[in-house]
């Protein structure tokens, strides 16, 4: 991520985005601060006169209900949990959850991208709500096993003796399939609920310090055979790494080292149209984009709309694209919502109006006019999903607490 | 002032005695300096000629190191008569055997289960060489082959080929690698070397990379300066094809007769993705006498002529120009049955090298370096503190001083990616008792990086004393 050769506009894109992923390490559970300073400017703002709800795709009030269709894609989604609450604050707010996965339902994703990081046992524990209603309502959910700053998982996933039992308490926890909430989903998981997989690390030289090879040979490669043996189900994907210039020759040393071998998905990550020509087009291996996006809310549809059936076409392996992201603390930067106190409730409020139409009118035109079930109906208390006393027992016996 | 070198200055035709009269003429040849004083005292010129009787010590190193698992290492070598020299490596795991003679050299080791055997055999237009490696058992067991074939078209060209053979047929292929060069010196002041080569290699993919390369450097000393100059182009064909290059250059310049300024820098680059790693530095050295760069002096005359004279008697020497290297020559020149037409020549260099000896004092040297695969970037701080031998303020010493104490020291910050900072810190003691022998103490200490942090290793310390004695360096 730094210097050398490297055009503005990646590094910018991309500095931005770590700023807010250490922002939010700082920050994991308390987005108070976040509303409070933000709260008070936003309604003299010209960019918010009169914030929409979260739109729902139109729908035919003929024919029987059908749940959304899965046209969009996959998005990544933070693990909120708490308005105002301090770090040892153990609340998960239900409100949050149905506000973020409401959204992913209504407008037609198929994936969740969710980050589990066991160096902050709460926010670990909030993403648990997320992958579990998701999977209910058949969209998959993929776990990232990485903490938001700090070298703890990527040290026990490193060590022969932390390893094992950290991925089966991953694997109990985030492993089982919910009921589905309504049969024929379409999910591609058991009962038509959608499927869960781990992606172990995050662009690991950025992130924990770790080179390709090494990243390849001492942590992917056993994390993987330890995960056949506890959790053959997990599809387990591989780190990408920077969706800049220092990304492609970084893939390159990790394909190279035998990435191919060690995982079920290999991900990329594009943030910079010019490194599309050189991630590999040739691997022996399905292919996830895990984070793809453009800084600055005027590109958002132009980039999804050009950029990502560029990647398609030449990346012959890309199956699915995970649009960076659903929220996060930068406004103007990739957010599509942000998210607003509203009374005892939040409210979302949508930044990228025309990427959010985009993908609204697409699962309209998927509808084809049949009433689309509601979010609400299919998921009446998201309080379902959350941990349970034994997924609780289970972080703190990992965590010696 | 010691027989030999009495005897040597004799053979140099130049006699220290009687001292010419003061109206001799002004272009008389400058009188050689007499010879410096070590802490164990004089040194005369070593009679290369001089057969061992039967074994004579030609090297020694004894040394201990400790960074958790303390190691021995020790190696000799003798001269037995005047046939060759016989050498024995102890290092850790690894021993070793050499031989070497006039014309033919032998070297095996083995460490941990592996081999490495070399042979070679030198005429005056041919050097024939080869090196052979045995993998250990888990490691397969397999071979390869290394051959090298240097051909000598005149005392300023050389051409080179080589080839890697490998019994594991990596992709059914046994010849893996395969490349052709040129060296070519004028005079002193210039050498370029020149080289292309192909190899195959089998990735961790499983996947086999034909890589095509070409590689041109270049040292010239240009007037007062020392240019050195790189460059390298790698086209790698296979699944994931690419092309990189490697640019590195470097220029030592001496701003007086005893102060010395140099810097360089190295590069290599995606020429898709930009910049893949690159460093650069540069540092300022005060010696206690005056400062000859190795291709600038009397000492590097000297070398053109041994060298080319000895070609001329039907051997097979390239030019080189630094201490170590001048000695491996002297050594293989003096088992020649026509050495003592070569003596004269092989005491001038010597008496060349002692006469344009360094002896730096002080010194400061900044380096930064950064990589794109580990995401590190670094910087280091060394300063150098010399004391001369007699001792003396920096600023006092005289032509006389020789080397006596060094101390290094360096301290190296290192930033990973993730912002997480480790510092290094080296320091070596040097004590040079005479030009043959040295005493050496290291410590060091390094904080662990990100990456040691995730693979569990903590803070390391290092320790380590050694004795080197080496005749006629």
């Amino acid at each position: 991520m730094r210097g050398g050769g490297l055009s503005l506009g990646p590094v910018r894109a991309s500095s931005s985005r770590r700023r807010f992923l250490r922002l939010s390490a700082g920050l994991p559970v308390g987005i108070a601060g976040f509303f409070s300073s933000r709260c008070g400017s936003s309604p003299g703002s010209p960019a918010a006169p009169a914030p929409p709800a979260t739109p729902r795709p139109s729908a035919a009030s003929s024919g029987e209900p059908i749940a959304t269709p899965r046209v969009n894609g996959a998005i990544n989604v933070q693990p909120l949990r708490c308005q105002g609450c301090a770090p040892a604050d153990e609340t998960i707010d239900p409100g949050l959850v149905e506000l973020q996965l409401s959204s992913v339902y209504a407008l037609g994703f198929d994936g969740i991208r969710i980050t589990a990081p066991l160096g902050d046992r709460n926010t670990l524990l909030a993403a648990i709500p997320y992958v579990r209603a998701a999977r209910a309502l058949g969209v998959d959910a993929l776990v990232l096993l990485a903490d938001f700053s700090g070298l703890t998982l990527a040290r026990a996933l490193h060590d022969d003796r932390q390893r094992a039992e950290v991925l089966r308490t991953y694997a109990q926890i985030f492993a089982p399939a919910p009921a589905p909430v309504r049969p024929g989903l379409g999910g591609l998981g058991p009962g038509g609920t959608g499927r869960i997989a781990f992606q172990v690390l995050n662009e690991p030289v950025g992130f924990v310090g770790v080179p390709p090879e090494v990243y390849v040979r001492e942590i992917l490669a056993p994390c993987r055979q330890d995960l056949r043996d506890i959790a053959p189900e997990v599809i387990v994907v591989a780190a990408a790494e920077a969706g800049n210039k220092t990304g492609p020759p970084r893939m390159r040393a990790m394909l190279e080292a035998g990435l191919e071998n060690e995982c079920d998905r290999i991900a990329y990550h594009v943030y910079s149209r010019e490194i599309i020509p050189m991630l590999s087009d040739n691997v022996k291996q399905i292919v996830w984009v895990t984070e793809s996006g453009s800084a600055g809310t005027a590109t958002h549809l132009p980039w999804v709309r050009d950029v990502f059936p560029e990647i398609r076409a030449q990346i012959g392996d890309v199956l699915r694209i995970f649009y960076f992201d659903l929220f996060d603390h930068d406004r103007g930067v990739y957010r599509v919502l942000d998210i607003v106190p509203d009374g005892d409730a939040y409210r979302a409020v949508v930044e990228s109006k025309e990427l959010h139409d985009y993908w609204s009118a697409r699962v309209s035109e998927a509808a084809a006019g049949r009433p689309v079930l509601p979010f609400e109906t299919l998921v009446p208390d998201v309080r379902a999903y959350f941990p349970t006393a034994s997924d609780v027992a289970a972080l703190d016996e990992l965590l010696g607490r | 002032m010691s027989p030999a070198w009495l005897l040597a200055l004799a053979l140099a035709g130049e006699p220290p005695l009687p001292e010419p009269p003061p109206a001799a003429p002004p272009a008389a040849e400058p009188q050689p300096a007499p010879p410096p004083a070590y802490p164990l005292g004089l040194l005369p010129v070593p009679d290369f000629l001089a057969p061992g009787s039967p074994f004579t010590l030609s090297d020694l190193r004894f040394g201990v190191s400790d960074s958790g698992d303390a190691e021995q290492a020790f190696a000799a070598r003798v001269k037995y008569r005047s046939l060759g020299y016989v050498g024995v490596e102890f290092d850790g795991e690894r021993q070793g055997f050499s031989l070497e003679t006039h014309r033919l050299r032998l070297a095996a080791s083995t460490e941990d289960g592996s081999w490495t055997l070399g042979a070679g055999w030198r005429t005056s237009r041919f050097i024939l060489s080869a090196d052979a490696r045995k993998r250990r058992d888990v490691d397969g067991s397999e071979w390869t082959f290394g051959p090298t074939v240097e051909v000598r078209l005149s005392s300023d060209l050389e051409l080179f080929g080589w080839a890697e053979g490998d019994t594991a047929k990596p992709e059914g292929r046994f010849l893996t690698a395969a490349g052709l060069g040129a060296v070519w010196q004028r005079g002193a002041w210039l050498e370029t070397v020149g080289e292309y080569f192909r190899s195959y290699e089998v990735s961790g993919a499983g996947s086999e990379n034909r890589l095509d390369a070409g590689r041109l450097s270049l040292v010239a000393q240009v007037g007062r300066a020392e240019v050195f100059a790189e460059g390298s182009i790698e086209d790698t064909e296979g699944r994931f094809p690419r092309q990189e290059s490697d640019v590195a250059a470097r220029l030592r310049v001496p701003l007086g007769p005893r102060l010395l300024i140099e810097g360089g820098g190295r590069g290599r680059f995606d020429w898709e993705a930009g910049s893949l790693r690159h460093e650069y530095g540069g540092a300022l050295t005060w010696f206690g006498r005056r400062f000859t760069l190795p291709r600038a002096g009397l000492a590097a005359r000297r070398a053109v002529d041994l060298a080319r004279r000895a070609n001329e008697r039907g051997e097979n020497e390239r030019r080189v120009f630094d201490d170590d290297r001048l000695r491996a020559q002297r050594e293989r020149l003096a088992l020649s049955p026509r050495a003592a037409e070569l003596r004269e020549d092989m005491e001038a260099v010597y008496r060349a090298q002692v006469e344009e000896r360094s002896v730096p004092l002080l010194g400061a040297e900044v380096l930064y370096r950064d990589d794109v695969f580990n995401g590190e970037s670094a910087l280091a701080a060394r300063v150098l503190l010399g004391v001369p031998w007699p001792p003396a303020w920096p600023w006092r010493a005289g032509e006389s001083s020789v080397s006596f104490l060094r101390l290094d020291l360096e301290h190296e910050r290192t930033t990973s990616a993730t912002s997480h900072r480790s510092a290094a810190d080296r320091a070596a003691l040097t004590v040079s008792l005479n030009r043959e022998m040295d005493l050496v103490l290291r410590v060091a200490r390094r904080e662990p990086t990100a990456l040691d942090v995730v693979r569990g290793i903590g803070v390391v310390r290092t320790f380590e004393f050694s004795y080197v004695y080496a005749r006629g360096r």
